[in-house]
């Protein structure tokens, strides 16, 4: 029923009071609730791979996001678009890029689609356009490429580049 | 907003802008090749026009004819400053969001996921020009009908043996300017090129009421096209677009291309010419200049940093797990992905792993791909390849393209090869050979293939989709191809075909057969005669005409067609085509039905045709089109254009009965009056079309309808 509220535990032990509708946007807390008959009033759901930070960070999402269509099921099929990002998921996304790729984990073990797809999106659009020199100051990657191994892989890449 | 900072004004400062008031003084009155020889020769600055056309991807006109057609480029302005629709112009095929938009265009590209946002041209042109010019100032392109579809121009470098390595040098919206036919130039730096872009301070007045922002739902229909292009992309007026070259390459060139966006234009593009001004002899100063493509200015990928990202998480992007990493990788376009996997080991080992290239779309990269890409990079990635398209793609030799299929084989669902101009037969063969799984096949506008070439292709059992648009495929290929897949195809593609030689038996075979068919594009098929169209769908005709059609051919062929009809049990007759339930689109265009052919044809199957085109199908009468609107329920599109019968009545009646329609061409329909249409406009919500020889317009502030 709505309204009804579920306790959720991160990692480091604390506890939040979650409405079960937005909790079940998590197909993974949906189906523990569901399938294996779990209490929603006295139970805890115990979550060992989200810190309170992030679950606190997931939670506002999924607030925010408790309205939303369901999103289609077969997306097989359909262009790959970045640019269709809210704008109140953009905000929602200008973080560091440790407490980014931390959400993209949660919302992998949460199996929140929604939240999954914008965060690899955000990740997306930070690498589109890029050289790979800017890439590598971007995301504080270490070349390890010998020189020639990167003039191999360059002249291997050249046709993806503009004459 | 009271100043526009994008947008100068530089009333005859044309010369100052390309400084060249040293050497030349005057180009806007001579439209000829003009020569300032200075006294040694050094500083001869030409202006150009096309000599030949080298490839195109499409054109409104038939082959051999001079109407409509992409060689019109070759020729001093001929239409300019008028405005209107010119059979002198360049026209492509299609235009805006309409064909796009259609069920049989979005099963083309549905399995192409990968985002390529940067590559938005939809058709292109490569010039070539009389003489090298070593030193080019400008290209100036006479825009005569729905300007400001121009995306992209490329020059050409011509190495050592013969082969053109394309450089781009200019994109949409990076500067250029345009001239009105007063002479007065814009520096548009923005892109933007609307009347209250240009004449900001001007009260806009509107041609005529067929102006209205209603006579259009294009709006409506270009939300989902992704384009770098406004709607409507610019001011309706006759105008020079003059692309800045100087300094922008240091090379001798004598060829061109341009690419277009034209998604979001009102009504078919025309182009009058395409002048290259330049000097077009070797100036000292050029030789000494390094030739090397470091010095193409590149404006278009300067990145900025932003913010410095501060890292308190020991998590980063090499330390993703596999599968998430493939999720953001699936969202990279290709050359994004191809960067990515170039920073480090890791990421190498696993960007590229080969369901990242399931669906691999290499017409973005047309320019790129050489048998050294083939060879050194696709045919390590290319093992789970289903659909791939190499649209545009210059020359890939026989080998190369032998181990890609090979690699690919059985994987692969589609094939696009649009213009490949370097297939030949050998290549269609090794088609045939590795994939027989292709459903969806495009050869279109693959001209070097010859009749015969086809052949193999009948051997092909899974086809859904079939574009062979102005390509030199015959019944040889079609009748058993058609038959072998009679349960299969659902789209065909038979436009500007014009050596199908037995056109008539194709398309009957194709009614009779094919009752999942959900689209037919005939539009300029060559070899559709009245009493074959009869033949087509149950009505009374002609038999012993219908032999002599048969009898008019070779004895070669007549054997031959024999033959085949006998092994396809080619039907005699046909009594009804209601089987075909499913059709939805059909397009008609200059195949010129006879009177009471529509008729029949939408009473038997009008009940899910969505598009409808009859444009300069003369014949078709009011009978045929108020049939149209009492059993075409679902239609979303019908062209008209061209009729001199169809009465207002008539189209009352359409706009009445067919509560979907979007899209109405009426153009040159002379029982159709401007005034009535300007009625429906406010009555109706439909997309009226309705385009007019060139004309003029005397203030220059005011907008072409």
């Amino acid at each position: 029923m709505a309204g009804h509220k579920i306790k959720l535990q991160s990692s480091d032990g604390d506890t939040f009071d979650v409405e079960v509708e937005i909790a079940k946007q998590s197909a993974t807390i949906k189906t523990m609730l569901e399938d294996l008959g779990m209490d929603e009033e006295e139970d805890v759901i115990p979550l060992p791979n989200v810190n309170s930070a992030i679950l606190k960070k997931v939670i506002q999402w999924a607030t925010h996001h408790k309205d939303d269509p369901p999103p289609p099921e077969d997306d097989e099929n359909r262009e790959k678009n970045t640019n269709d990002i809210s704008s109140w998921d953009q905000d929602f996304l200008k973080v560091d890029q440790g407490t980014l790729f931390e959400l993209i984990l949660a919302a992998n073990y949460l199996d929140i689609k929604g939240l999954l797809d914008v965060t690899c999106k955000t990740v997306a659009n930070m690498i589109k356009g890029k050289t790979p020199e800017e890439i590598r100051r971007t995301f504080n990657i270490k070349n390890d490429f010998t020189p020639q191994e990167e003039e191999q892989i360059k002249k291997e890449n050249e046709w993806c580049e503009e004459k | 907003m009271l100043t526009f900072t994008g947008l100068y004004l530089l009333r005859n400062q044309l010369m100052n802008l390309l400084n060249l008031t040293e050497t030349i003084e005057d180009t806007s009155e001579n439209n000829d090749i003009i020569e300032y020889e200075t006294s040694k020769t050094i500083n001869t600055i030409k202006e150009l026009i096309p000599i030949a056309i080298r490839d195109f991807s499409s054109q409104y006109g038939s082959n051999g004819s001079d109407s409509y057609v992409v060689s019109n480029v070759c020729s001093n302005p001929e239409i300019y400053p008028l405005y209107g629709d010119s059979t002198h112009a360049l026209v492509f095929r299609t235009y805006g969001p309409w064909w796009i938009n259609m069920p049989s265009y979005k099963e083309t590209i549905k399995n192409f996921t990968r985002w390529e946002n940067h590559f938005t041209s939809r058709d292109f042109i490569d010039i070539e020009f009389k003489d090298f010019t070593y030193e080019c100032l400008s290209l100036n392109i006479y825009e005569t009908y729905n300007p400001g579809s121009l995306e992209v121009v490329y020059v050409g470098k011509e190495d050592e043996y013969g082969n053109l390595i394309w450089h781009r040098i200019w994109t949409f919206p990076e500067p250029f300017s345009i001239i009105l036919k007063n002479d007065e130039e814009f520096f548009i730096e923005n892109g933007r090129q609307s009347m209250k872009d240009l004449f900001p301070n001007h009260i806009i007045t509107k041609s005529s009421i067929l102006h209205s922002s209603r006579l259009n739902t294009d709006n409506k229909q270009i939300l989902n096209i992704h384009t770098r292009h406004r709607y409507p992309p610019a001011a309706c007026l006759p105008r020079i677009v003059k692309i800045p070259l100087k300094d922008k390459f240091s090379f001798p060139t004598r060829f061109i291309r341009l690419e277009f966006d034209h998604s979001t234009v009102n009504y078919y593009s025309e182009i009058d010419t395409v002048i290259l001004y330049g000097k077009t002899l070797l100036n000292n100063s050029i030789l000494n200049e390094d030739h090397n493509k470091s010095t193409i200015l590149s404006s278009s990928e300067t990145i900025i940093e932003n913010q410095n990202e501060e890292i308190n998480s020991s998590m980063d992007l090499t330390k993703l797990p596999f599968d998430i990493l493939f999720l953001i990788c699936s969202y990279l376009d290709l050359r994004s992905l191809v960067r990515l996997s170039s920073t480090c080991h890791s990421l190498h080992n696993q960007c590229l792993y080969p369901l990242q290239f399931q669906s691999l779309n290499l017409q973005p990269y047309w320019n790129g791909i050489t048998n050294f890409a083939i060879e050194n990079f696709f045919l390590y990635h290319c093992t789970q390849t289903r659909y791939l398209s190499l649209a545009w793609t210059k020359s890939i030799q026989y080998s190369s393209f032998n181990q890609l299929l090979n690699i690919c084989s059985f994987n692969i669902i589609q094939l696009n090869l649009a213009c490949c101009q370097y297939l030949n037969g050998q290549y269609i063969k090794i088609i045939v050979n590795y994939c027989p799984n292709i459903e969806i096949l495009n050869l279109e506008n693959c001209i070097s293939l010859n009749n015969l070439d086809f052949i193999p292709l009948k051997y092909l059992n899974r086809i859904r989709s079939l574009n062979v648009y102005r390509t030199k495929i015959d019944y040889r290929t079609l009748l058993p191809l058609i038959d072998n897949n009679k349960k299969n195809l659902e789209n065909i593609n038979l436009g500007s075909c014009q050596k199908l030689s037995d056109t008539i038996g194709i398309i009957k075979l194709l009614f009779f057969r094919c009752t999942n068919l959900r689209s037919i594009d005939l539009w300029r098929t060559y070899g559709l005669t009245q009493n074959g169209f009869l033949s087509l769908i149950g009505l009374q005709f002609d038999v012993g005409e219908e032999k002599r059609r048969i009898l008019n051919l070779s004895k070669d062929e007549q054997e031959e067609l024999a033959l085949i009809y006998s092994i396809v049990h080619m039907p005699m007759e046909i009594n009804s085509i209601i089987h075909m339930k499913y059709l939805s689109e059909i397009d008609l265009g200059w195949t010129d039905p006879p009177s009471g052919f529509i008729k029949n044809f939408v009473q038997q199957i009008g009940h899910s045709l969505i598009k409808l085109f009859l444009s300069a199908c003369r014949r078709v009468n009011n009978d045929d089109i108020i049939a149209v609107s009492e059993h075409c329920p679902q239609l979303r599109q019908l062209d008209l254009l061209g009729s001199s019968i169809i009465i207002e009545t008539t189209i009352e009646s359409i706009l009445k009965r067919c509560l979907y329609l979007e899209f109405l061409d009426l153009s040159f329909c002379d029982k159709i009056s401007n005034e009535t249409i300007s009625i429906w406009i406010y009555q109706y919500k439909n997309c009226f079309k309705r385009s007019y020889s060139p004309r003029m317009n005397d203030n220059i502030y005011t907008e072409f309808a």
